[in-house]
């Protein structure tokens, strides 16, 4: 890894922890072992909602192996977990809201005991009335899930007069689209290991907010936060998921209680069934028009299922408030969002936090309006999308780094380019297109990246993150922006990430926040590092500190052009003289709250911009899809690392394929039917179409060398563009998700059954 | 409690006696026994493919593969597959290519890859796909990883190529065009 100075970013490195991935090295929290280590095993509720009126425990105590049995009575903390409403609980106290939720906790000498002995915990419930929709949950008499009822939370945003703008629109269309729960489905199961050493505890575990995991798990299990240390161990896959209530706090409550080492480690189906899932969308929108394709009113209602715990909902929620309308410019819209409890599985953090279920909306709506006025897909997009100085939704006035249309542009030339095979029998060939808007970073809060940055006498720097890398190469990227901004070698600059004895709090990987927030702290830092090495090395050189310069590792005076001094002499001067070797950066984007009533105001500093288009095969016969290609083309200011872009791209396109056809959550009285990978079907690589991924690049002035973020975006257009084509293949329009065989073959087969509806109204 | 039961094979190139329960799988032998971690545990039911190993050259599940099967057998894991820390042209490809992520599939993807280059030194981009089709991948959508493991076909056909000539001079797999 010697990749000289200046050419760092912007360019494909190979990844920091590459190596260790591709030689077995890499430690996941499944791969730590200590002697003499506990292995844990949970009792979980299976029923969706019930009275807790008893739990014996003398079995499981007796069964051979086991150490002990935890229920809440034996944690001496808070024994509540949320990070945005702490309404869950580390083990249930009187109630049990989910089928999965936490009850008992086995501590045993194996894996195999823990795991027989937790089968033999006896709880003793009274069943409650079970709710397993949103709608049932606001009904009047509902049984109440939580103390204050079933709803978690509702905004609205107004903007201008839609119910005018709609009255006076030439065209109106009114759809009502639904989104199925979904599982982040990461490769590597959720697992954690802790020891208890003279009254320090250290967890190891895969985490998305190492610090946040430290706090709320100190005072769940009664712990000073700072006899606390959570390590991030690497983490194998994340996709907004892993932070908050995960096996290493089951471990840290094990290994305090005992004294021992322990370990928890889920197995697929448990991780199916106790973790996280993307909220179910019900999203009824109403869109107005003008003939000549101007887009005048937007009205969006959506009512979601939050599952049994608050968990990440609000944000999710406001996520969906923000960009429901879609990228473009529509001066009236209003907007009410509502997420109630239900005893389902509990909605969490997810890829787009709620924005795939919203574009996948606007994105239908605005393809049915192209039908409906005989306009061009990319062209009613390009009329409507947004510039430069364009205003959102919230009101809120664009800055200058706006490509949508750039991206409208390069998609519909690499689509003509393609071309579409001729369609033959019952295999129907066509492209769909989609476009869509992310706000990067938390919506209308603040949400500081910090990065701290050390160097030794020897010349060595380390950059101190609080967020790890959970697979999208944020670690690498912050070493390049260290890199180019220090002008020295990948190689000079070691990354310790996720350790919250080590690191400062960097805030979440979540968002697409990373490499823009983050990284530009990791920029701030390092240039501050540059100015007081900088110092030192005029005072060896004998120059002014602003008539140095530094590449490759040495300083240059244009004023002495024979003396150079290293980074490693300038470090050692630092020392002496007293300079700091150690720099801090900070960077929390500029943000405006959002007014709660009329969802009006400034919540991201910038926004990433894509289209993508996909080219289909609708086998009319079975109603099966085939998704052949993906062009997208997507604005992130600056790709750091062009590889790490397009691969994010690709993962993205992969997952926004079964979020489009086959991945799908079934439930039955709150029970998941397919918690495993045999009946949850995530795509292979024979269901991957070829992919163009294309970067566009206008920079972002506050983003690190113009960087803006790619994670989630990479998702978002590729669900709607995929059912925009199978639109385009049939005359088939699916308003739920997803498009299987089976649903799109009854469509099929009930097209003629229905008349078809070219009028205004419900389509 | 069953007995233990005394097997032998050759791990990685070396010949080692182990002792096992009878009802163990190959994967907790490894892990647990062995420490081989480098092999990984995804859903023991032989669904995803992260616990891909070689036994005999052949690429299988060790999440199915009881360890008394393996009694007598060569197996190669990820720890293996580099020698003297050089990487084998398919970790360089991988590496080369981006085609790692989170890299928990990583090594089960390789070992699969590794099989099907063995068998087949001048693969298609269609027999890949259906060579690596058993394990899933969540992060990459598979593009990367296919173009790697091409990558490293070319390699180990002996395609001299220059240490520091950029991986996109290796021809990709191309879109199709209709014209």
């Amino acid at each position: 890894m010697n990749t000289v100075s200046s050419e760092v970013v912007g360019r494909s490195v190979l990844r920091v922890d590459g190596f260790e991935k591709l030689t077995g090295r890499a430690c996941y929290a499944g791969d730590i072992a200590f002697p003499g280590m506990l292995h844990l095993k949970l009792q979980r509720s299976d029923r969706p909602h019930a009275k807790i009126l008893g739990i014996r425990t003398a079995e499981a105590q007796a069964y051979p192996g086991v150490v002990a049995v935890f229920t809440c009575r034996d944690i001496p903390g808070t024994n509540r977990i949320g990070r945005e409403i702490p309404d869950q609980n580390v083990l249930c106290i009187d109630k049990v809201r989910f089928i999965g939720d936490p009850v008992a906790l086995v501590a045993a000498e194996t894996p195999a005991a823990a795991e027989a002995a937790a089968a033999l915990i006896r709880v003793d419930y009274e069943d409650l009335p079970g709710i397993f929709s949103p709608e049932e949950a606001l009904a009047p008499g509902a049984a109440k899930i939580h103390p204050n009822g079933n709803l978690l939370m509702e905004r609205t945003l107004l903007r201008g007069d839609p119910e005018r703008a709609l009255k006076e629109a030439d065209l109106v269309i009114a759809n009502t689209y639904r989104t199925q729960m979904v599982e982040h489905a990461y490769l590597e199961p959720e697992a954690g290991v802790a020891t208890f050493i003279d009254g320090k505890m250290t967890v190891w575990m895969p985490s998305k907010y190492s610090h946040f995991d430290q706090r709320e798990l100190a005072e769940a299990i009664g712990l000073p936060p700072a006899a606390v240390r959570v390590v991030n161990a690497t983490v194998g896959g994340c996709f907004g998921d892993k932070t908050s209530l995960s096996p290493g706090y089951y471990a840290a409550l094990a290994s305090l209680k005992t004294g021992r080492p322990a370990k928890m480690v889920y197995s697929r189906e448990e991780s199916f069934i106790a973790t996280r899932k993307r909220h179910p969308f019900i999203i009824r929108h109403t869109t107005g028009a003008s003939w000549d394709g101007r887009i005048l009113a937007a009205k969006v209602e959506i009512v979601a299922d939050t599952g049994a715990y608050c968990a990440s909902g609000p944000t999710v929620l406001v996520k969906s408030l923000i960009h429901a309308a879609g990228p473009y410019d529509i001066p009236n819209v209003s907007m009410k969002v509502t997420f109630a409890y239900t005893n389902n599985p509990v909605g969490g953090s997810m890829r787009g936090l709620g924005v795939p279920q919203v574009t996948f909306a606007h994105e239908s709506q605005i393809d049915i309006l192209a039908r409906e006025l005989g306009m061009d897909p990319f062209a009613i997009r390009e009329k409507n999308g947004f510039r430069p100085g364009s205003v959102t939704a919230t009101g809120q006035r664009l800055g200058d780094s706006v490509s949508l249309v750039e991206t409208l542009a390069t998609v519909r030339a690499e689509v003509a380019r393609i071309g579409t095979p001729p369609s033959t029998g019952s295999k129907k060939y066509a492209w769909g297109v989609a476009a869509m808007f992310y706000g990067i970073g938390a919506g209308g809060r603040s949400n500081p990246g910090v990065a701290r940055l050390e160097v030794d006498t020897a010349g060595a720097f380390t950059l101190f993150v609080g967020i790890g890398d959970v697979g999208q190469g944020s670690s690498t990227a912050l070493v390049q922006i260290a890199a180019e901004t220090l002008r020295c070698s990948m190689g000079e600059i070691r990354v310790v990430a996720g350790d919250t004895d080590l690191c400062p709090d960097s805030g979440v990987t979540a968002a697409s926040r990373v490499t823009y927030i983050v990284g530009r702290s990791v920029q701030i830092a390092a240039e501050r590092m540059r100015e007081r090495l900088q110092e030192a090395a005029a005072l060896l050189i004998g120059a002014a500190p602003e008539s140095l310069r530094v590449e490759n590792g040495f300083f240059l005076s244009q004023d002495a052009p024979l003396r150079q001094v290293s980074i490693a002499q300038a470090a050692a001067k630092a020392k002496e003289r007293g300079i700091p070797l150690v720099a801090e950066g900070v960077f929390d984007p500029d943000f405006v709250a959002l007014d709660p009533k009329t969802g009006q105001g400034e919540p991201m500093a910038t926004y990433a911009f894509a289209t993508q288009a996909a080219l289909v095969a609708v086998d009319t016969g079975s109603g099966e899809v085939d998704v052949l290609t993906i062009v997208a083309s997507h604005d992130v200011g600056k790709a750091v690392n062009p590889d790490s872009v397009t691969g994010q791209i690709e993962g993205g396109i992969s997952m926004g394929v079964g979020f489009s056809l086959t991945e799908e959550i079934l439930l039955e009285g709150g029970r998941i039917r397919n918690p495993g990978f045999n009946g949850y079907f995530l795509p292979t690589s024979l269901d991957m179409p070829d992919t163009v991924s294309l970067i566009a690049e206008v920079p972002e002035a506050t983003g690190p060398y113009g960087a803006k973020g790619v994670g989630e975006p990479a998702l978002l257009p590729t669900t709607p563009a995929i059912i925009n084509a199978i639109h385009a293949a049939t005359g088939i329009r699916v308003k739920e998700l997803p498009a299987t065989p089976e649903r799109l073959w009854r469509m099929l087969r009930d097209r003629h059954q229905t008349s078809s509806c070219s009028t205004p109204g419900e389509q | 409690m069953a007995g233990e039961v005394k097997i032998k094979l050759r791990f990685n190139g070396v010949w080692r006696e182990v002792e096992t329960r009878p009802d163990r799988i190959l994967l907790d032998l490894l892990r647990e026994e062995l420490g081989l971690t480098g092999t990984k545990k995804g859903c023991e039911a032989g669904e995803c493919g992260a616990c891909t190993v070689l036994m005999n050259g052949r690429a299988i599940l060790s999440c199915l593969t009881p360890a008394l099967k393996a009694d007598g057998a060569e197996i190669l894991t990820i720890e293996g597959l580099a020698e003297e820390g050089n990487l084998h042209p398919l970790q360089q490809a991988f590496l080369e290519k981006g085609a790692v992520q989170c890299g928990y599939c990583t090594p089960g993807m390789v070992l699969a890859a590794k099989a099907l280059l063995d068998a087949n030194p001048t693969p298609s981009v269609e027999e890949v796909k259906r060579a690596i089709s058993g394990n899933l991948c969540r992060c990459t959508g598979y593009t990367k990883i296919i173009q790697a493991v091409r990558l490293a076909a070319e390699a180990l056909r002996g395609d001299q190529r220059r240490k520091d000539e950029p991986a996109e001079a290796v021809k990709q797999a191309k879109t199709a065009v209709y014209p």
